[in-house]
């Protein structure tokens, strides 16, 4: 096959990758530079603090969120995008991170565009019937999990579903866990920071929490989180990406008792490959990403997770990590990238 | 030699008609060009709202205006806590005229920064004018950074001021005023002994110094404008309370009859601005029907007032009072003279012409 010249915009909320927080800048990230290593010709639509081996475009130094732009500056974006596919002659695919705007670009171009939605609005968003509908019939579109793809109140016609993958090496495995339970995610009710303290105090276990708290969550964190931390239920801020393998290797299992439609969820799959079973909230993609009584529990709401909680040590530990590595690595992950390029331009 | 007639696309916002009912700069000045560019056989294509009126051909998403600013009719209460959907409408209807990009010998962007992301993506020729304010936009570094990608697309100032007020090196072609309907705006040698106050109201637009010169001049004020949204508290605490209905008076927002009665039957106009106004329709409406301008000395006011002749031109509430009590010396005259001289839609129009001319021949 030959090798491709291929843009990958990426949002520019965040450095690629990022420096903690930013999952699909991780994955943005892990894609890029597989397929460097592969010989295709990456040019990375990114902020100017990115590290890559790919050839680096970049508007800005520094990521928007770094800078103290809001989250609301959508315009950056836009822009992102109106110069990386001002270059579109000099690609022969054009894979778009953003999920919203990207379509509104592809119009004016003859290069294929691929857009990965690593997240999906609400069904009642306005972006469905804006955007989506618009170009419904004519965007490829990849999700990351058949729940992320269910979710979507409209049918594409040209889609796939390619699993989210980590790089296995930066997560060790750890036979031996410590006697506490972990939590990982950005605190917030959709991630269920409260649920996981509910269930530490009803089974009397240790809670350790870790997460970046967004400005928007600060009160949710002062008002209904902070109240609860003691000895038992502790919260060690936001940890870098060396950090949490150790956070998760050392625990007997991570509780993600989520109350939203989780498109992935990165976090289940790198503690599961540090071997520690995740006892989840059946949500989103949840069924897809743990196998139930073997890499974990997935159960229906708090008096079912204490139950899971207590029957822990029955999970085979080399399980968890043997699922990561067979289903959710990098490798697997741009593999079918790989291949749905090819598919989009035999088209 | 006899120029060839143009297919033009006219961007206009989603967010009041064209023409506007009451409130809407950009929109008025989309409407006069856009009729007098048919009226001189163009084939122009307006894309607007689907409740705007005009004889050129009318494109639209949105049939009803947005209304201020956002849309918020539309928005779910999901967008009210993501206000950067919000911009979905707006690029949802700016993308329009350049999907049909080769329908048109030129696209003239008046929606500001949204018509501008497209234009790089095309090969018509875009040119924007921009109603908005340049002197504020560098402070944000977004804005900075587009203004700076796009310098090189064409750019028309609607002042020297405006023009002046931004450091980016922006591919300016043109200073070109706006114009009046002459015929719109009828003269009147009379006035009443009142002041006129017109615009939205907002504390840049110099509401609560027009009051206070009122009530030292002891002279009936009426207030007429709209408030935004974002402007409700401000009007509700510092505006509101002053409004005694002896010396000040609010009439609303005004439509096209209204405000021309309020404006021809003025003693003055008061423009106390603060901030620098990119250009001022209102101060031309007024002098158009032979009211004078009194105004404090920002933006554009330089370009638009002949100082002693068609108005004065001030610094600050005190001198604003001493030139109140010598108006009667401007002979109302001159004022509308100086309008049909130097701000009709047709020198408005003759201008943009030759602009988009020389445009399409540079290519």
């Amino acid at each position: 096959m030959k090798k491709l010249k291929i843009a990958q915009i990426a949002p520019l909320w965040f450095s690629i990758p990022p420096k903690k927080y930013g999952g699909i800048e991780r994955i943005i990230s892990f894609l890029t530079e597989e397929l460097v290593r592969r010989g295709h010709k990456i040019a990375l639509f990114a902020s100017g603090d990115s590290k890559t081996k790919a050839e680096l475009f970049s508007l800005t130094k520094k990521g928007a969120i770094s800078q103290g732009l809001s989250w609301h500056d959508y315009y950056l974006n836009l822009l992102n995008h109106s110069f990386a596919f001002k270059k579109a002659d000099q690609f022969d695919i054009i894979h778009c991170h953003w999920g919203v705007m990207g379509a509104f670009f592809q119009r004016f171009i003859k290069t294929p565009v691929l857009h990965t939605f690593h997240n999906i609005p609400t069904a009642a968003d306005l972006r469905w019937e804006l955007v989506y509908k618009y170009y419904q019939d004519d965007v490829n579109v990849v999700f990351i999990s058949e729940s992320e793809k269910r979710n979507t109140p409209l049918k594409f016609k040209n889609s796939w579903v390619c699993y989210n993958g980590i790089d296995i090496s930066q997560f060790k495995f750890n036979p031996y866990p410590k006697d506490h339970f972990i939590w990982v995610a950005r605190v917030c009710p959709a991630k269920g920071t409260k649920e996981a303290i509910e269930i530490a105090k009803r089974t009397k276990t240790k809670l350790l929490l870790a997460g970046q708290i967004q400005p928007h969550y600060r009160e949710y964190f002062e008002t209904e989180i902070k109240p609860e931390l003691n000895s038992q239920i502790q919260y060690v801020g936001e940890l870098s990406q060396e950090e949490l393998s150790d956070f998760y290797g050392q625990a007997r299992a991570c509780l993600y008792p989520i109350s939203w439609e989780e498109p992935f969820g990165l976090i289940m799959t790198e503690s599961m490959a540090c071997g520690t079973p995740v006892i989840a909230f059946d949500r989103g993609s949840v069924r897809e990403i743990i196998k139930d009584d073997k890499t974990g529990f997935i159960v229906k709401n708090v008096r079912e997770a204490v139950a899971a909680v207590k029957k822990i040590d029955q999970i085979d530990r080399r399980e968890c990590r043997k699922w990561v590595k067979e289903n959710f690595t990098v490798k697997k992950m741009v593999d079918s990238y790989e291949k749905i390029y090819y598919q989009i331009l035999k088209n | 030699m006899k120029k060839r007639k143009l297919k033009i696309a006219q961007l206009s916002t989603p967010f009041f008609d064209v023409p506007p009912e009451t409130y809407g700069g950009t929109e008025l000045v989309v409407s006069n060009l856009t009729e007098e560019l048919v009226k001189r056989g163009h084939r122009v294509t307006l894309f607007a709202t689907g409740t705007s009126k005009t004889k050129a051909h009318l494109e639209y998403v949105f049939k009803k205006a947005l209304g201020p600013g956002k849309p918020k009719s539309l928005l779910s209460s999901l967008a009210e806590k993501l206000p950067w959907t919000q911009a979905l409408p707006s690029f949802y209807h700016a993308i329009l005229p350049f999907e049909k990009a080769d329908q048109f010998d030129i696209i003239h962007n008046h929606f500001h920064y949204y018509g501008l992301f497209f234009s790089s993506l095309v090969k018509t020729p875009t040119l924007t004018t921009y109603h908005g304010d340049l002197s504020t936009a560098e402070e944000c570094t977004i804005e900075k950074l587009i203004l700076e990608k796009y310098k090189e697309s064409f750019w028309i100032a609607i002042s020297e001021s405006q023009r002046s007020h931004i450091k980016t090196k922006l591919k300016f072609l043109k200073v070109i005023h706006h114009g009046v309907s002459i015929e719109k705006f009828p003269f009147s040698q009379r006035h009443q002994n009142y002041l006129a106050w017109l615009g939205r109201i907002t504390k840049k637009k110099g509401i609560l110094e027009a009051i206070k010169i009122a009530k030292i001049t002891k002279t009936k004020l009426i207030i007429a404008g709209t408030v935004n949204p974002r402007d409700e508290e401000y009007f509700k605490k510092e505006i509101k309370p002053k409004i005694d209905k002896k010396i000040i008076f609010y009439i609303g927002s005004v439509n096209h009859p209204e405000k021309v009665k309020l404006l021809k039957n003025a003693k003055a106009l008061l423009y106390p601005i603060s901030w620098e106004e990119p250009f001022g329709l209102v101060m031309i409406e007024a002098m158009a029907c032979g009211t004078p301008v009194i105004a404090f000395d920002r933006g554009s006011v330089r370009e638009i007032i002949k100082d002693g002749k068609t108005g004065f031109i001030v610094k600050n509430t005190k001198e604003m009072v001493k030139a109140f009590k010598k108006i009667e010396e401007i002979n109302r005259k001159d004022c509308q003279k100086h309008i049909e001289r130097n701000f009709t839609v047709k020198k408005m129009v003759d201008e943009y012409e030759k602009v988009y001319y020389k445009v399409l021949l540079g290519r």
